[in-house]
C-alpha cells in the first residue's frame, strides 16, 4: 500500500508543470552563474575568483544556496502533497481504504521528497551546459563525486528538514495557505538571523546554527586558497556533520509529531465549518404575499460615477491586499528592505549614518518585487469578473467602461502606493526608531520613493493592464507580461543594449549626492518621467477604449467598436498625446545624443581601444615635461560652465630631440577652443582625432633642455541632461575638476603625450576589442628607475579661480588672496615650492573647520550636514604629521586641506594631491563611529592620505612591480602606527585582525594571482592595503619602530623631490635589510620577497604553582611555516623563527610575552609567571600571517 | 413598451449560424422562448442584453435602439445569465449593495433599504452576511433574481433559470418570476416546456437559429386539440411507427413505451385520443 501511495505521489509530482519549471530554473541559474567569465559576479552570495567554476566547494555552496531559495519549491511540493487531497476533496477516498496513517503520510512525504530531490538534476544539466560554453581553464575535470557528496550531505537533509515542516503544516491544518505563511516566516527568520550571526565570532555556533549548512560551508572554507578549492572535496568536518545530524533530528521529530497528530477523519472537529450553507426559504410551493418594491431613483451623475468608481476600486483593493500571495510578497519585500537597510548602514567596520539617500540607494531594487505583484494582480483584477463568472451581471450594469477600467487600474496603483508607503515607513522606523537618526528628509522620500519608484510601478501597472485587456485569456496575458519583463531585464540589465528611450517606464541611471541632491540629473529624471507618463496615458486611453465587454472578446470587434464609439475629445487627446510623446522623445534624444554626444560605457571602451590601436605606437616617444602651470579658471556652477585659461611651461627633460608634440583635448568635455597654441611655430599635422589626439610638428625641434610654452583658452559647458554624464565634475554644488598631470588624464585641460590612462586594463575588454594583453608592470629587474609610475612632474603652480558668491574654491598650495568681485568669489592659490602637477579645483557651499598643528594649518571643507567626523579627520592629520615629521622629513608645506566631494566619482574613497585631499562624501563624512570599540577608520584614512604627501609625491615610485610598497604599504603603516598611538594597543589588535581577514579573503579572489609584497601590482588592493599594513607592522614589531622609520627616512633623503630617479620596492627592502639585525634577516625574505604563511597553534598548557608563589607553565605549541604560490599551493618549509609566546591572566592581562626561537614543531616551553595563568599560546596578537587564528591560544590547565 | 426584434442574424467565426433572420414581437408580460439546446436562445438573449453584437438586424425596446444605445438599455435591463457565479468571499448583502450602487442608487440609506427589500423578497435576508461561496445553486439563483430586480427594470431577460434546480426550488422560482412579470417585458428562455406552460401567456419556439413559431400559449395548445393520439407499443417498433406517423414523442411509463403522434383524425391502429399539451406543440414545431 505504501508503495502505491509513494508511486502515485511521485507520478503526480512528475506530471505537474511545477516540477519542470523548478528543475528548469535550477538548470538556468546554474548555467548563467557558472558560464559567466567575468570574475567577481555575485550570485546567491557566492562569487568566485580564479578557482574552477566547477570546483567541488563552488558546487557545494551553490547547491546549499539553492536549497534556501528552493524553500519556495519545497513549500509547493511538500505542502501540496497532502493539501492537494483535501482541496480536491478526495481525502475521504483514501481514508476509507485499508491504509494506515504511516503508509499514507509516509508515501506522500517520500514521494514529494523524491520529486523535490530530483529537481536538483537540473543543476547537473546547467553544469554540463556551462562546461560546454566555457573556454578551457575555467573548468576542471568533471567529477560526479563533487556533485553527489553535497547532494547527500547538504541537499537531502535540507529538503527533509524544510519538507517536513511544510508537510506537517499542510497535513495538520489541511490548508495550503498555512504553508505559504510558514514559508515566508521561515525565509524571513533565516535572513534576519543570518544578519545577526554575521557579528558572531564563534565558528562552532555559526556552523551549527545554520539549518541549511550554508554558513557551515563558508566558515569552514573561508581561507581556502584557489589550489585548495580546486582540489579539495567539500569539507566533511565533524562540526558540519553534527549540524546535519541535529537538524535531521529536528525533522524526524516534526514528522513523528505529524504522524501522531494526523487524524484519518473527513472533517476536523471543534471547528465550525464556515462553508456549510444554511438552506433558507419556505416549503415547496408556498406562495408569499409580497409588497410591491419601493421604486428606486437611479442617478447617473458624475457624483454617482465617482461613488461607483470608489466602490469598485475599494473592493479590488481589499481583494489584493488580503490575497495571500500579496501578503507573502510584501512581507518578503519589506523584510528584505528592512534588513538590507539596517545591515548596510551597520555593515561591520563600515557603519554609516542612515541618510535617506542611502535608504533609496539600498532599496532601489524593490521594483523586482513589484514585477510579480503587478503581473499577478494586474491579471487577476482584469479577469476578476470573468473568473468568477459574474461578468454578465457586471457588463449589463449601466456603468461606463472607463469607470470599470479606471477602478481596476486605480486599485492596482493604490496597492503599489501602499507598498511604497510601507517602504517609506520602514525607512523612517530604521532611521529614527532603531538608530535614532533625526535628519529624515521627508521631501527626499517623497521625491525618491513617490516621484521615482512609485511612478515606475504605476507605469508597470498601466502596461500590465493594457496587455491583459488585449489578451485572449489570463494565461496568455501572464505569459506576455512575464516575457516582457524578463526580456526587459535581459536586454537592459544583462545585455545592456538599446536606448533608454525604448525602455518603457525606465529612467536611466543617475547619481544622487547629499551635497548636490539630484542635481543635474533632476531634469533628466523629470523629462523621462514626463515622457513615459505620456505613453502611459496613451495606453490608459487605449485600454479604456478597447475595454473588454460582454461576450465579444475578439480584437477586431473591439477595435471596430472603439472606432465607432470614440468621441471627438478622445480623438483629440489620442493625437495630441502621441504628438507630445514623440516630441518629448525627440527632445530627450536631442539632449542625450546631440547636446551631450552620449557614449555608453562600452562605446567609451571601444573609442579607447581605437585610440590605443591608432596612437599606441607613440606611447614611448619622448615628450616635454611641465615645469610651471598657470591657470585662470572661471567656474559658473549654476550654469554648469567653466572657462579655462592658462599656460604650461614645458621643458625637454629627456636626452633626445623632440620633433613633434602630441596633445590630447577631449572634445566631449571641452566645448569650445578659443586658443591652443605653442610659443614656437608649430604645424598641426594630425587630428583632432579620438580624445582630441593631435600631433603638432615643431618647426624647430625641441632640443634637450629647451623649453616651450603652451597657451590655451577653453570653454567647457554641460548643457541639457544626459545619463552617464561625462561632466559630473561640474555640479551646482560640489564641483571638482581634477588636473591629474599634464602627462596624464587631464580631461578638461590639454594633455601632453599619448594618454596611458586610456589604455583598457581589463583582460576581457582587451580581448573583446582585439588588443594584445596589457603587459604588466615591468619587473624590478627590467624597470628603468628614471621612469616614474605617475605622469606627474614637479611644477610651480599659480591659479586664479572664481566661482559663485556663495561657494568656496579649494585647491593646492597657499591661498594667497581671496576677494569678492561683482558678486563672485575669487581665490588665488599658488605654490612656489615645486609640487607635483596634480591639482584639484573644488567648489561648493562648504563649511570650514580649521586647526593648526606643528606650524601646519589644517583645513577641512565639508557640507554642513556632514559635520560628524570632521574632528576625527583633523586628529588623523595631526597624528600623521607627528609621525611623519619625526620619521620621514618635516612637512614642507604650510597647509593640509581636506575637501568633501559628491559621490559622482564612484570608486575610491579619498584621493591625495599635494597639500590637499579630496574625500568622497559617503566614504568617511557619513561614517558612524559612535561605537567606542570600533576602529576609527576615518582617523586612519586621514593619516594614510597624509602619508601620501611623502609616499607618492615627495618620494615617487618607479613604474615597476612592487609599486605599492613605497606608496600604499607605507601609508597603511602610517595608519596602523598612528592608530596604535592614539587609540591604544587593543584597537590596533582588533584592527589588524580585521585586516588579516580581508587579506586572506582577498587573496583567493584575485584573478591576477597573489604576489610577494615586493612584486605586487596596481589593483591588488588586498596587498596594497591590508597585507602592506600587517607586514610593516610585523617588521617594526620585530626590529623596532625607530629602525623602520630610519630606513624610511633614508629613502626620503635619497629620493625626496627628485625628478630624475625614483624609488622601487627593492630600494625600500634594501633599506629595511640594512637596519635589520643578522638574527632576523630571514624576515626580509619572509615578509617582502615571498608569500609566507604560518599555521601557529597552541596544543596544550599546564601550570604548576611553584614554591615561591609563582606559576610554572608548560606550553606546547605547533608552528608550521609555508610558502605559497600565486594560487595558494603551499609548500612547507622548516621553521627556525622567532615567534611570540604569551601567557595571559584571567582578565586577559599579559603575564608573559616574549619572542622565542622555535626550531621544531611541536615544541614545548617552560615559562614561569607571577600571576595565575588562564590562557597561553603562540603569537597571541597575530603579528604573523596565520590562516587559522582561533587556535593560537589554549586554556591553561592548572594542576 | 414592446420589444421588437427584426431580421437578427449572427454567424460565429467557426461558421455556425446562431441566429438566422430572427424576428420577434415581445409584448409586456412573461414571454417564453422555448428551444432545444444549441438553438440560439442564449445568443439571442445576450444580444438583447447588449453582451453580443449581431451581424445584421435591429432590436428596439420602446424608443430605445438596443444595438446603438447600450447604456439606455442597461438602465432598464434586468438580466439573469445562463451560467454565473459570484466572488466567493463576498457576503450577499455586501455584493448586492455594490450592484445597487452600480445600478445608479447612490444614497446609502436608499441602498440599504433596497438591499433589505430585495433580499427579503428572494428569501435570503437571513443569509445576508453569509459568503456567496457557501451558497447552494438555488440560493445563487435567487440571489441572481435579486440582481435582476435591481433598479426597476422594464426589460427582464432570464436565460435557462431553472436548469439544475430541484423541484421545490423551481416552484419557488416560478413564484418569484410570476410576481415580477406583470407590467414588464419578461423573456424566459428555457428548454423546459413546463416553465413556459406554467408562466408564459406568449411564447416563441426557436430552432436552429430561426423562429419556428410565435403564438399565444393557449391558442397554440388549442390548435392541436383533438389531433394528439397515444399508443403503447413494443420499443423495437418505434421506427415503423415513425415511418408511418408524425411522431411527436415517445416516453416510458412504468417500463412500457408510449408514443404520441400528430394526426388530424383518429388514426385507428390502437391509438387513443389525448388532450394536447404545450409539449406537443413544441415537438410539433421542431424540425426533424
Amino acid at each position: 500500500m505504501f508503495k502505491t501511495i509513494y508511486l502515485k505521489e511521485l507520478k503526480d509530482q512528475l506530471k505537474s508543470p511545477a516540477f519542470y519549471i523548478f528543475a528548469g530554473l535550477l538548470a538556468f541559474g546554474t548555467f548563467i552563474f557558472l558560464s559567466g567569465t567575468r570574475p567577481g559576479v555575485t550570485f546567491l552570495y557566492i562569487s568566485f575568483g580564479k578557482e574552477w567554476h566547477n570546483a567541488p566547494i563552488v558546487i557545494a555552496r551553490l547547491l546549499a544556496s539553492y536549497t534556501l531559495v528552493g524553500v519556495l519549491f519545497t513549500m509547493i511540493m511538500a505542502g501540496g502533497a497532502v493539501a492537494r487531497d483535501f482541496s480536491a476533496g478526495i481525502h475521504d477516498f483514501f481514508f476509507t481504504t485499508p491504509l494506515n496513517k504511516a503508509q499514507y503520510l509516509g508515501g506522500r512525504f517520500l514521494g514529494a521528497l523524491t520529486a523535490n530531490f530530483l529537481i536538483f538534476g537540473g543543476v547537473l544539466l546547467g553544469m554540463a551546459l556551462a562546461g560546454m560554453k566555457l573556454p578551457p581553464g575555467y573548468y576542471g575535470p568533471f567529477s560526479l563525486r563533487s556533485f553527489i557528496l553535497p547532494l547527500l550531505v547538504i541537499v537531502l537533509p535540507n529538503l527533509i528538514l524544510t519538507g517536513s515542516v511544510f508537510f506537517s503544516l499542510a497535513s495538520l491544518t489541511r490548508k495550503m495557505i498555512n504553508t505559504y505563511v510558514a514559508g515566508v516566516v521561515f525565509f524571513l527568520a533565516y535572513v534576519l538571523s543570518s544578519i545577526a550571526f554575521m557579528k558572531v565570532n564563534n565558528d562552532l555556533l555559526k556552523i551549527l546554527a545554520d539549518p541549511f549548512g550554508i554558513s557551515g560551508l563558508s566558515t569552514l572554507t573561508k581561507y581556502w586558497t584557489v589550489a585548495e578549492m580546486n582540489a579539495n572535496p567539500m569539507p566533511l568536518d565533524p562540526r558540519l556533520l553534527l549540524n546535519r545530524f541535529l537538524w535531521l533530528a529536528l525533522a524526524g521529530a516534526v514528522l513523528y509529531f505529524t504522524w501522531r497528530k494526523f487524524k484519518f477523519v473527513s472533517v476536523l472537529e471543534n471547528k465550525k465549518r464556515a462553508g456549510q450553507p444554511v438552506e433558507a426559504g419556505h416549503g415547496p410551493g408556498e406562495v408569499q404575499t409580497l409588497e410591491t418594491l419601493t421604486p428606486s431613483i437611479p442617478d447617473y451623475s458624475p457624483a454617482c460615477r465617482w461613488a461607483q468608481f470608489l466602490d469598485l476600486a475599494g473592493r479590488e483593493f481589499k481583494r489584493i491586499a488580503f490575497h495571500p500571495a500579496f501578503i507573502i510578497l510584501t512581507f518578503m519585500a519589506m523584510g528584505e528592505i528592512f534588513t538590507n537597510f539596517l545591515a548596510n548602514v551597520n555593515e561591520a567596520n563600515n557603519e554609516v549614518y542612515p541618510f535617506t539617500s542611502f535608504f533609496l540607494q539600498y532599496t532601489s531594487h524593490i521594483w523586482i518585487y513589484m514585477i510579480p505583484i503587478t503581473i499577478l494582480f494586474g491579471g487577476l483584477i482584469v479577469w476578476r469578473e470573468r473568473d468568477n463568472r459574474s461578468h454578465e451581471f457586471h457588463d449589463t450594469m449601466p456603468v461606463p467602461h472607463w469607470v470599470s477600467f479606471s477602478s481596476k487600474l486605480s486599485a492596482l496603483v493604490s496597492i503599489q502606493f501602499c507598498y511604497v508607503l510601507m517602504a517609506m515607513l520602514i525607512g523612517i522606523i530604521v532611521q529614527a526608531g532603531i538608530i535614532g537618526f533625526t535628519d529624515i528628509e521627508p521631501m527626499l522620500y517623497l521625491k525618491g520613493l513617490f516621484g521615482i519608484e512609485f511612478m515606475k510601478f504605476a507605469f508597470m501597472a498601466v502596461l500590465v493592464i493594457f496587455i491583459q485587456n488585449l489578451s485572449p485569456n489570463k494565461y496568455v496575458g501572464f505569459f506576455i507580461s512575464t516575457a516582457w519583463f524578463l526580456g526587459d531585464i535581459l536586454l537592459y540589465e544583462v545585455v545592456k543594449s538599446a536606448s533608454p528611450l525604448l525602455r518603457y517606464g525606465h529612467i536611466p541611471k543617475y547619481i544622487y549626492s547629499n551635497l548636490n541632491g539630484y542635481g543635474h540629473y533632476g531634469p533628466m529624471i523629470l523629462w523621462y518621467s514626463f515622457y513615459w507618463l505620456l505613453l502611459a496615458l496613451l495606453l490608459v486611453l487605449a485600454s479604456s477604449l478597447l475595454w473588454r465587454h460582454g461576450n465579444e472578446g475578439s480584437l477586431r470587434h473591439r477595435f471596430r467598436q472603439a472606432g465607432q464609439k470614440i468621441r471627438p475629445l478622445q480623438t483629440v487627446s489620442l493625437v495630441s498625446l502621441t504628438l507630445l510623446f514623440l516630441t518629448t522623445g525627440g527632445y530627450i534624444y536631442y539632449n542625450r545624443h546631440i547636446l551631450n554626444k552620449y557614449r555608453s560605457p562600452d562605446g567609451q571602451k571601444q573609442v579607447q581601444a581605437v585610440y590605443e590601436q591608432k596612437f599606441g605606437k607613440y606611447r614611448n616617444d619622448p615628450q616635454p615635461g611641465t615645469r610651471d602651470v598657470k591657470l585662470k579658471i572661471e567656474l559658473f556652477p549654476e550654469q554648469r560652465k567653466v572657462l579655462l585659461k592658462g599656460n604650461y611651461l614645458m621643458v625637454n627633460q629627456t636626452q633626445s630631440v623632440i620633433p613633434e608634440i602630441y596633445l590630447n583635448l577631449s572634445d566631449r568635455l571641452v566645448t569650445k577652443i578659443n586658443r591652443l597654441e605653442f610659443d614656437h611655430p608649430a604645424q598641426l599635422v594630425l587630428g583632432p582625432e579620438e580624445f582630441g589626439f593631435r600631433i603638432f610638428r615643431l618647426q624647430k625641434p625641441l632640443k634637450p633642455g629647451d623649453s616651450i610654452r603652451l597657451d590655451f583658452d577653453l570653454e567647457a559647458e554641460a548643457p541639457g541632461f544626459t545619463d552617464n554624464n561625462p561632466k559630473d565634475e561640474i555640479a551646482a554644488n560640489g564641483s571638482c575638476i581634477i588636473f591629474s598631470g599634464a602627462g596624464g588624464n587631464t580631461k578638461y585641460f590639454p594633455g601632453i603625450g599619448f594618454n596611458k590612462e586610456l589604455l583598457l586594463t581589463d583582460r576581457y575588454d582587451r580581448s573583446k576589442y582585439g588588443l594584445p594583453e596589457k603587459s604588466p608592470l615591468p619587473t624590478l629587474e627590467e624597470c628603468d628607475p628614471a621612469v616614474p609610475y605617475s605622469y606627474n612632474r614637479l611644477v610651480t603652480f599659480r591659479a586664479e579661480i572664481s566661482t559663485s558668491g556663495d561657494q568656496t574654491v579649494v585647491s593646492n598650495g597657499d591661498l594667497v588672496r581671496q576677494w569678492q568681485d561683482k558678486g563672485r568669489n575669487h581665490f588665488h592659490y599658488k605654490s612656489d615650492i615645486p609640487i607635483h602637477d596634480e591639482f584639484i579645483f573644488a567648489s561648493g557651499r562648504y563649511q570650514a573647520a580649521r586647526d593648526t598643528h606643528a606650524g601646519v594649518a589644517i583645513e577641512i571643507y565639508y557640507d554642513s550636514r556632514h559635520p560628524y567626523n570632521v574632528q576625527r579627520m583633523i586628529k588623523g592629520v595631526k597624528s600623521g604629521l607627528d609621525l611623519a615629521n619625526s620619521a620621514f622629513s618635516p612637512y614642507p608645506y604650510q597647509v593640509q586641506r581636506i575637501v568633501e566631494i559628491p559621490d559622482y566619482m564612484e570608486e575610491g574613497g579619498a584621493r591625495s594631491q599635494p597639500t590637499v585631499f579630496i574625500w568622497r562624501e559617503s566614504a568617511g563624512f557619513v561614517s558612524n563611529l559612535d561605537k567606542p570599540d570600533r576602529a576609527d577608520r576615518v582617523f586612519g584614512i586621514a593619516a594614510h592620505e597624509l602619508g601620501h604627501q611623502w609616499w607618492a609625491y615627495i618620494v615617487c615610485p618607479v613604474y615597476a612591480e612592487g609599486v605599492n610598497l613605497p606608496t600604499e604599504n607605507i601609508c597603511q603603516y602610517v595608519w596602523t602606527m598612528c592608530q596604535e598611538k592614539e587609540y591604544g594597543v587593543k584597537m590596533s589588535r582588533d584592527f589588524r585582525k580585521q585586516e588579516m581577514e580581508i587579506y586572506l579573503r582577498g587573496r583567493k579572489r584575485d584573478t591576477k594571482g597573489e604576489r610577494p609584497l615586493m612584486r605586487s601590482l596596481d589593483g591588488q588592493s588586498y596587498l596594497a592595503y591590508q597585507k602592506g599594513g600587517l607586514i610593516l607592522y610585523a617588521l617594526q614589531d620585530y626590529i623596532g619602530e625607530d629602525k623602520v622609520n630610519q630606513a624610511l627616512e633614508n629613502i626620503v633623503k635619497r629620493f625626496g623631490f627628485r625628478s630624475d630617479s625614483f624609488a622601487t620596492s627593492r630600494d625600500l627592502v634594501n633599506e629595511f635589510r640594512a637596519v635589520t639585525p643578522d638574527s632576523l634577516q630571514y624576515l626580509i625574505e619572509d615578509l617582502f620577497q615571498t608569500i609566507t604563511i604560518y599555521e601557529n597553534k597552541a596544543v596544550s598548557a599546564e601550570s604548576r604553582k611553584t614554591g615561591d608563589g609563582r606559576y610554572a607553565v608548560t606550553l606546547t605549541v605547533e608552528s608550521n611555516k609555508f610558502r605559497a604560490d600565486s594560487i595558494g599551493n603551499q609548500t612547507g618549509i622548516p621553521i627556525n623563527d622567532y615567534i611570540c609566546l604569551g601567557v595571559l591572566g584571567e582578565k586577559g592581562e599579559e603575564l608573559y610575552l616574549r619572542k622565542h626561537k622555535i626550531t621544531a614543531s611541536p615544541a614545548t616551553f617552560q615559562i614561569t609567571v607571577d600571576g595565575k595563568p588562564a590562557k597561553a599560546g603562540i603569537d597571541p596578537y597575530l603579528i604573523l600571517i596565520d590562516r587559522d587564528r582561533e587556535d593560537n591560544m589554549v586554556k591553561v590547565n592548572n594542576i | 413598451m414592446n420589444l421588437s426584434i427584426s431580421n437578427l442574424s449572427k454567424k460565429y467565426s467557426n461558421g455556425v449560424a446562431a441566429l438566422n433572420g430572427v424576428s420577434l414581437e415581445v409584448p409586456t408580460g412573461m414571454f417564453g422562448l422555448l428551444g432545444p439546446n444549441g438553438a440560439g436562445k442564449t445568443t439571442l438573449m445576450r444580444t438583447i442584453a447588449t453582451l453580443q453584437e449581431p451581424d445584421s438586424g435591429e432590436i428596439s425596446f420602446g424608443e430605445i435602439n438596443v444595438l446603438k444605445d447600450k447604456m439606455a438599455v442597461k438602465k432598464v435591463l434586468g438580466y439573469l445569465p445562463q451560467n454565473f457565479d459570484f466572488y466567493p468571499k463576498e457576503s450577499a448583502g455586501s455584493l448586492l449593495d455594490h450592484f445597487t450602487l452600480l445600478k445608479g442608487i447612490r444614497d446609502k440609506k436608499a441602498r440599504k433599504l433596497k438591499v433589505e427589500e430585495l433580499l427579503k423578497r428572494v428569501n435570503l435576508w437571513d443569509q445576508r452576511k453569509q459568503k456567496l461561496g457557501t451558497f447552494s445553486g438555488g440560493m445563487k439563483q435567487r440571489f441572481g433574481i435579486a440582481l435582476v430586480l435591481l433598479g426597476d427594470p422594464q426589460l427582464i431577460i432570464v436565460d435557462e433559470p431553472t436548469a439544475g434546480l430541484d423541484p421545490a426550488e423551481r416552484v419557488r422560482f416560478h413564484n418569484l418570476l410570476s410576481e415580477i412579470g406583470q407590467d414588464k417585458v419578461v423573456i424566459l428562455s428555457t428548454h423546459i416546456v413546463d416553465d413556459v406552460s406554467d408562466l408564459c401567456p406568449n411564447l416563441a419556439i426557436i430552432d436552429q437559429g430561426s423562429i419556428a413559431l410565435q403564438a399565444k400559449t393557449m391558442e397554440a395548445i388549442r390548435s392541436l386539440e383533438g389531433k394528439v393520439w397515444e399508443k403503447e407499443i413494443p420499443k423495437p417498433e418505434i421506427p415503423q411507427y415513425q415511418a408511418r406517423y408524425r411522431l411527436l414523442s415517445s416516453r416510458l411509463f412504468a417500463g412500457k413505451t408510449f408514443i404520441r403522434v400528430h394526426h388530424p383524425n383518429n388514426p385507428g391502429d390502437g391509438f387513443a385520443p389525448r388532450p394536447a399539451t404545450l409539449e406537443d406543440v413544441y415537438f410539433q414545431n421542431l424540425k426533424r
